[in-house]
């Protein structure tokens, strides 16, 4: 098979499990703000596992340094553009009417840049691609259940959430496509590459959910599911090559 | 000296470099004068991705001794703050003064940063075991390295009101294990490599919950959180860099 075909390929399958949060949720069942919290917890430790996991497979440590250094200001400047979003869903409706249409971009375009690192793995060794896939997806399935909890507040029915869940991610796959095409052709520039993925995981992590989390579970709970869920991705990563 | 020949004065003498290198870190903190709640939050939120970046680069060293073990070692480690956390904390229904909480967070970095200590003294004292070349290639890096961890002890205890002699001093002493362990790791090179992963992950498990349970919520609660994340992504960044580069 076409390499970037198999990408293309395995990027959408792992977007298509951010509808799997929808199981979660079915039947009524309503996430708690704590529950969001905890969900959100997950996503950010195993996007540090991802950076940790980029970071190992990065040759020259100073072009992944400046690759990362770019992705935390893009994120920092991505971030003064939307504004900070809060997991209060019904105080945000009463007073933010842009608010169910910032999630939405928000998640997109942070899914977008989360296909970066998935890319460059998959341009370094394609077991330590497939691994990255496998934990974007694991991490797919908690923030999709964080935006079917928002839509469903919002009383958006349970497909139609799961598929918007599922829209959001498709990003993730079409530049995890372009990142790999790119870097296959010219291999000099993977360290930077992974860098600006494991930069832009790392900020998001920092600037959006933890805080978040933190405010909506407290923080033991939610330091202790981050940091396992970070344990798990690099138990993981041992098997991966 | 004849640093060919590898002797256990020698092995402690490397150690014992190294761990009075952290004192070093307190230096920056010469500049550093106010102590309000924004200050006290950009010194954790640096100390928060200084450390973040150390765990990285001590899962990177215990993975070419064993990744699982290294695993290991980090869930054990984690669960070692847990039961510390809570030891420490006041009882229930007590409301807890700004004072138990900052004595509560010198007395779990202190823990956390020598008992990242004693991993790093094993590991001076079984390159040691190695070779001379290896043992002070090793100390020469560890030594640099735990320039940056003194600078984030001292962030986290300079804005609690410890005077800088003695956070440096504190820094210090929360290296002293490696020259106690580095001379024992060299006798008995072949009984203490096997614990290096376990070490090494237990450190870098303890840093991660001491950062993810104390510093950073500290910092969001006192600061902006585009500041508090920009200056721990920075940080965590360039400790990674800084470490793998020595």
């Amino acid at each position: 098979m076409e390499p970037t075909l198999l990408v293309l390929l395995t990027t959408t399958a792992a977007a298509s499990a951010a509808g799997v949060g929808a199981l979660f949720l079915g039947r009524g069942r309503k996430l708690s703000l704590a529950g969001v919290g905890w969900a959100s917890a997950v996503a950010a430790g195993v996007m540090l596992g991802a950076a940790y996991a980029l970071s190992t497979a990065s040759i020259d440590l100073l072009l992944f340094g400046g690759g990362a250094i770019l992705g935390i200001l893009f994120v920092q400047l991505l971030h003064r553009l939307e504004g900070e979003l809060s997991f209060h869903v019904e105080d945000q409706l009463s007073q933010d009417p842009t608010y169910s249409y910032r999630v939405f971009l928000a998640f997109s375009l942070h899914s977008a840049l989360e296909g970066i690192g998935i890319g460059a793995a998959m341009a370094f060794h394609l077991p330590f691609g497939i691994f990255m896939v496998a934990i974007i997806a694991l991490h797919n399935i908690a923030e999709g259940t964080v935006i079917i909890a928002i839509l469903r507040a919002q009383e958006v029915s349970l497909a139609t959430a799961g598929g918007i869940a599922m829209v959001t991610r498709l990003g993730q796959a079409l530049v995890a496509v372009v990142v790999f095409a790119i870097t296959r052709e010219n291999p000099h520039l993977l360290s930077s590459a992974a860098g600006l993925g494991a930069g832009t995981l790392i900020h998001l992590v920092f600037v959006e959910l933890l805080p978040e989390s933190y405010r909506e579970a407290g923080r033991t709970s939610i330091a202790l599911v981050a940091a396992f869920a970070m344990a798990v991705v690099i138990f993981f990563r041992s098997f991966a090559g | 000296m004849n640093f060919s020949q590898v002797t256990p004065f020698l092995v402690f003498l490397q150690a014992l470099i190294t761990a009075l290198a952290t004192g070093l870190g307190a230096l920056p903190f010469v500049l550093v004068k106010g102590r309000s709640a924004r200050t006290i939050a950009w010194s954790h939120a640096l100390a928060a991705g200084l450390m973040l970046g150390a765990c990285f680069g001590l899962l990177f060293s215990g993975r070419e001794y064993g990744e699982r073990a290294t695993l290991i070692g980090a869930v054990l480690g984690i669960l070692f703050i847990l039961a510390t956390e809570k030891i420490l904390h006041s009882a229930p229904g007590e409301v807890e003064s700004l004072q138990q909480a900052g004595g509560r967070r010198k007395a779990l970095i202190m823990l956390s940063m020598t008992v990242h200590s004693v991993a790093e003294g094993i590991a001076v004292g079984a390159a040691f075991g190695g070779d001379a070349t290896l043992g002070i290639m090793i100390t020469v890096a560890i030594a640099i390295h735990n320039i940056p961890e003194g600078l984030a002890i001292t962030a986290v205890l300079r804005p609690q009101g410890v005077s800088l002699p003695k956070c440096a001093a504190l820094a210090i002493f929360s290296s002293l294990p490696q020259p106690l362990f580095a001379v024992p790791a060299y006798l008995f090179v072949d009984f203490f490599t096997p614990t290096l992963p376990y070490g090494l992950g237990f450190a870098a498990g303890a840093m991660t919950l001491m950062v993810l349970i104390e510093l950073l919520p500290e910092a969001y609660e006192e600061a902006p959180r585009t500041g508090v994340s920009l200056l721990t992504s920075l940080s965590l960044v360039a400790m990674l860099i800084f470490q793998r580069l020595m």
